[in-house]
């Protein structure tokens, strides 16, 4: 950070988001916690604007974004107070779904909920700010705060002020965000070409784990919605930072020009290999956890929906192109051939090296005591129910998960490599060969995908911005910017001058009153005192 | 309460010093006036925290009980206007010193000084109409000779043109006062309050207010009774023109006129429509007429003359529109005026002790020079036009919420509406003075000019975030001893009978 310019400013936003977010989740009543939520909007921008290189169109694209979000946001509060002329929750008796409005209600207010979240297709300022400001605020605030917020908000709206377990529509449009930005994003991930870019799209696909949870109204799965949540805060940070290390040392973010640091830089090597795992949900790590309680409780919604096998293949599927991004994360920073450059790149500082170990060492510890210590003592006292069947393991049910997650897996394999196999020979031809140039990087580990129509359909409109609205907000924003330039603005400029001219005259026109000369003035005065007697003796 | 008479003896004992203290050390005179200045803020202070407890405080002279002895009458309302007065008078005081010292006989200027102060202090604590009338005259003569101290031309013909129209108000009262005492028989306002009701609204009645009310419309130079004042106001020292502007015509013509109309005539907007359309209408005439003249003035204190006769409208509209909120807002826009129209006559001042020009066309560039005083300017500026959180924003608040709870939205609107005159003629100055590029020759105000400035910024600053303060233990209370009606006769002999 001290090479930042205004790195001071810096440190003013992070304390004003720190006390902002507090105030969200310590807010009683939906008017304080919109208030604290726009500041934390503000607070947003002004940190974004310090970048690594000139980062204000990412902000005002995240401003943007949010700020309709909220705005949205504000008049669902609005609906919902007229409708229920209340505001302060949690309530005694939870809101059911008997009105439309209150389904806009839940909706619009769900939009900001989203926009924090990351969920598609509110995501898109965070991959394009990952590319401008440094690792630490993305580790901050995409990465980890705004899903703390984002999540809080929709625990709270969906199970404290409204009841979505008795109205299956709102569960479905839940749990279709929740399972569509868990494939699209990891998809998306699993393209980037660099750390910070790839990180980002992959923290928007957690998020969609959270939503995926909450929407489906089972106790199992809001525990373990949070679970994961919690979870994401540890290896999402643990996953930043130590990027955030390597490119401290290597000053790129680029997987094309980076390779085989897990030598050098053992430490955050372990870490990250920890965490990686952790995020693709490998047992025992957290991860795996709070995943598994979360399919566990797709699963038990076959009785409301027929559609169940759907998000749980679409969960599994996400879980394993997790795996898969992380595959190529690890291989193009940390193995692999090194390049020459890197030779002499050491371990990342002590103070650097410390928090992302700690909380790999968190993402082991709470994998393995899972039920002992974070379920126990954090998630199950903050819900407040009861979960039936949290020490049940099926093992057929997992095995069977496992099995489809390799069919799936197989799948892949085949419209990928197995159809169109790539074949590179290296010639020598007499030339010694160098090995800068034969290096294997990562970056081109998954662009067969490119190759299966359907996915490259996706990523196609995905990088050409189609699924985002800000680029339809923009649009619609200069073509009133040019209307108002050229007929509203000139109107008013013309009344403006003219009113001003006709102030102007009877000014002059005043001043000429004043001849300066006694009688007049005295007559004046007469005549007022005339008018005002008559006025009040008549 | 033996402290009331001080408020008016501790100036006027100055005054007859001071001729004397300049005989013995000349330099020691101005740590005397201000001293003096200073006590009398502190008196007052003294006295606003009294009248939180004490609805009315009476003073006998020489303990002859009313209506036959004479009496101070002192209440919420009296309280406010003399800490109004007093912070003025300080910040005036303070800023004389430089000011002045090109001037010969300072003596004669500071014994004047304390002369209006008197006069001023005299007419808010007073019971009794013909004091009234004395000390009004007492402050008109002093505030004369002001205008002429500079002794040129053009100071000689604005005192003699105000002198002439100040005394045609000051002769209508004094009508009206013989005629009063024909009909009532008595001079104490209490007693005339009583004898009043048993004459009813007559014709006679209302030709004593309307002289009266003409009166007092000279004296506080309402449109088209206001053209002696683009003239004195002016020629007068800075810090004269900011006491004149800031506090002067207010207590002459508002001060009097809401006493006699709300509680000696006893009339509310219920009993009086017409009179308070009246008042209404010379409030809107005046902000209207002289916010346009002033835009097209080029001379600073000229422009910031009209510029008070505008605002004073606004304190008329209301009392004019008459319920709580409206007379609240009108006593807190007296409070706000007076700090910044004081505020921005003492730019005035600081400028043209640097530059010895007040034209508008020649001034330029001194907004990097004169810092201060650009400063204080902007914020003088930015209260008068009712920016948050100065002073003046809730001041005019109050009003347009007055007007609104009266049923009156267009005046609201209108109200607002023509603030922008202020915001234009207000630029006119800020644009050619302080921010165009120029070469005009200026060095820093001197440190005791910067020290006035700065005070009334920072009470125009304070008041403003504490407004709910201002308004709960000083503005409200006042407004309710006007409101009290009537009810103020009793007060006086009651609080007589008991000794207050």
């Amino acid at each position: 950070m001290s090479k930042m310019p205004r790195e001071r400013v810096y440190y003013l936003y992070v304390a004003l988001t720190l006390a902002a977010a507090n105030g969200v989740v310590l807010s009683g009543n939906l008017i304080f916690l919109l208030l604290f939520w726009n500041v934390l909007v503000f607070s947003l921008y002004g940190i974004l604007q310090v970048g690594k290189v000139y980062s204000s169109p990412a902000a005002r694209k995240a401003i943007t974004i949010i700020g309709v979000s909220d705005y949205v946001m504000m008049l669902g509060i609005v609906i919902f107070l007229v409708k229920t002329g209340n505001v302060n929750f949690p309530l005694e008796t939870k809101v059911l779904f008997t009105d439309t409005w209150l389904v806009v209600s839940y909706i619009m207010i769900l939009c900001g909920v989203l926009a924090k979240l990351g969920a598609v297709p509110l995501h898109t300022w965070i991959p394009e700010s990952a590319k401008v400001v440094p690792a630490s605020t993305l580790a901050f605030i995409p990465g980890s705060l705004d899903k703390l917020l984002g999540f809080y908000l929709l625990m709270r709206l969906s199970y404290y002020i409204f009841d979505i377990t008795t109205y299956v529509p709102v569960q479905m449009i839940l749990m279709i965000i929740g399972a569509v930005t868990i494939i699209t994003m990891a998809i998306m991930a699993l393209l980037q070409k660099d750390t910070q870019r790839l990180l980002a799209f992959s923290t928007v696909s957690q998020a969609g784990y959270m939503v995926l949870g909450v929407g489906t109204g089972i106790p199992i799965a809001i525990a373990g919605a949070l679970f994961h949540m919690l979870n994401n805060v540890i290896y999402k940070s643990a996953l930043f930072l130590s990027a955030g290390s390597v490119e401290y040392r290597t000053k790129t973010t680029d997987m094309d020009s980076l390779g085989g640091l897990g030598v050098k830089m053992p430490v955050t090597f372990f870490a990250f290999v920890i965490a990686a795992l952790a995020i693709s949900g490998v047992p025992p790590l957290n991860g795996f956890y709070s995943k598994w309680m979360i399919y566990q409780g797709i699963i038990e919604t076959r009785g409301a929906t027929n559609v169940w096998f759907i998000f749980l293949i679409c969960a599994m599927f996400g879980s394993i192109l997790t795996l898969a991004y992380n595959l190529k994360l690890i291989h193009s920073i940390f193995l692999g051939e090194r390049p020459k450059d890197f030779n002499k790149v050491r371990e990342a500082r002590f103070e650097m090296v410390v928090p992302v170990l700690l909380l790999a060492l968190g993402c082991i510890g709470f994998g393995i005591f899972a039920q002992a210590l974070p379920l126990r003592y954090l998630i199950l006292p903050s819900l407040g129910f009861e979960l039936g069947a949290l020490g049940f393991w099926s093992p057929t049910m997992a095995t069977l998960l496992i099995i489809v997650g390799i069919v799936a897996g197989i799948i892949v394999y085949w419209f990928g490599t197995a159809m169109k196999p790539r074949r590179t020979s290296v010639f020598v031809g007499g030339e010694v060969l160098d090995g800068e140039e034969a290096r294997i990087t990562g970056p081109n580990f998954y662009s067969s995908i490119n190759s299966v129509e359907m996915l490259r359909k996706t990523y196609d409109f995905g990088e050409g911005g189609a699924f985002d609205f800000y680029n339809y907000l923009r649009g619609a924003a200069s073509g009133f910017a040019a209307l108002s330039r050229d007929v509203i603005d000139r109107i008013i400029t013309e009344l403006y001058r003219v009113i001003g001219r006709i102030v102007t005259m009877v000014g002059n026109l005043t001043s000429l009153l004043h001849t300066g000369e006694l009688y007049n003035y005295v007559g004046w005065i007469f005549l007022g005192g005339i008018i005002i007697l008559l006025i009040l003796v008549l | 309460m033996t402290f009331i008479p001080l408020f008016f003896v501790l100036p006027l004992a100055a005054a007859f010093i001071i001729p004397i203290l300049g005989k013995i050390a000349k330099s020691l005179i101005w740590i005397f006036v201000t001293l003096v200045s200073f006590a009398l803020f502190v008196l007052a202070l003294y006295g606003a925290a009294v009248t939180q407890e004490v609805p009315m405080i009476v003073y006998q002279m020489g303990n002859w009980p009313p209506p036959l002895g004479i009496v101070m009458a002192f209440d919420s309302f009296s309280a406010f206007m003399t800490l109004v007065i007093s912070m003025l008078v300080f910040a005036g005081s303070v800023f004389s010193l430089r000011y002045i010292s090109h001037y010969t006989g300072q003596w004669k200027f500071y014994t004047l000084y304390m002369l209006i102060t008197a006069g001023m202090m005299g007419i808010v604590i007073t019971g009794d109409l013909f004091n009234m009338f004395v000390f009004l005259e007492i402050a008109a003569i002093s505030s004369y000779a002001l205008v002429a101290f500079g002794v040129d031309a053009e100071e000689l013909e604005a005192s003699f043109k105000y002198m002439v129209m100040g005394e045609v108000g000051g002769l209508t009262f004094l009508l009206a006062i013989a005629l009063l005492y024909a009909k009532t028989s008595t001079l104490n306002l209490a007693d005339i309050s009583n004898s009043l009701q048993l004459v009813g609204h007559t014709p006679f009645f209302w030709l004593v207010l309307g002289m009266m009310l003409l009166a007092f419309s000279i004296k506080s130079a309402f449109v088209p009774f206001h053209s002696w004042l683009p003239d004195a106001h002016p020629a007068a020292p800075a810090p004269i023109s900011s006491l004149l502007s800031g506090i002067f015509i207010k207590v002459l013509g508002m001060y009097t006129a809401a006493r006699i109309i709300f509680n000696v005539f006893g009339l509310s907007r219920a009993n009086a429509p017409a009179l308070f359309n009246v008042l209404v209408g010379i409030g809107l005439l005046s902000i209207a007429f002289a916010g346009v003249t002033a835009l097209s003035q080029k001379d600073y204190k000229r422009l910031l003359g009209y510029s008070s006769v505008s605002q004073v409208g606004y304190i008329m509209l209301g009392f004019g529109i008459g319920n709580y909120y409206g007379v609240a807002g009108a006593i807190f826009y007296i409070l706000a005026h007076a700090l910044a129209k004081g505020l921005l006559f003492l730019t005035s001042g600081s400028v043209v002790n640097a530059t010895g020009t007040r034209d508008l066309t020649k001034l330029a560039g001194l907004g990097e020079k004169m810092s201060t005083t650009a400063w204080s300017f902007r914020f003088g500026s930015m209260s008068l036009i009712g920016l948050p959180p100065f002073v003046g924003f809730f001041a005019k608040w109050l009003i347009c919420l007055g007007a609104l709870k009266a049923g009156f939205g267009w005046l609201a609107v209108v109200a607002i509406a023509l603030s922008v005159l202020t915001l234009s003629y207000l630029l006119k100055i800020e644009n050619s003075v302080f921010m165009k590029k120029g070469k005009t020759q200026a060095a820093k105000a001197p440190f005791t000019m910067r020290i006035a400035m700065v005070f009334l910024v920072v009470l125009i600053i304070v008041l403003g975030i504490g407004f709910q303060s201002v308004i709960e233990f000083i503005v409200g209370p006042a407004a309710n001893a006007l409101l009290r009606g009537l009810e103020y006769a009793n007060l006086v002999f009651g609080s007589a009978a008991v000794g207050f």
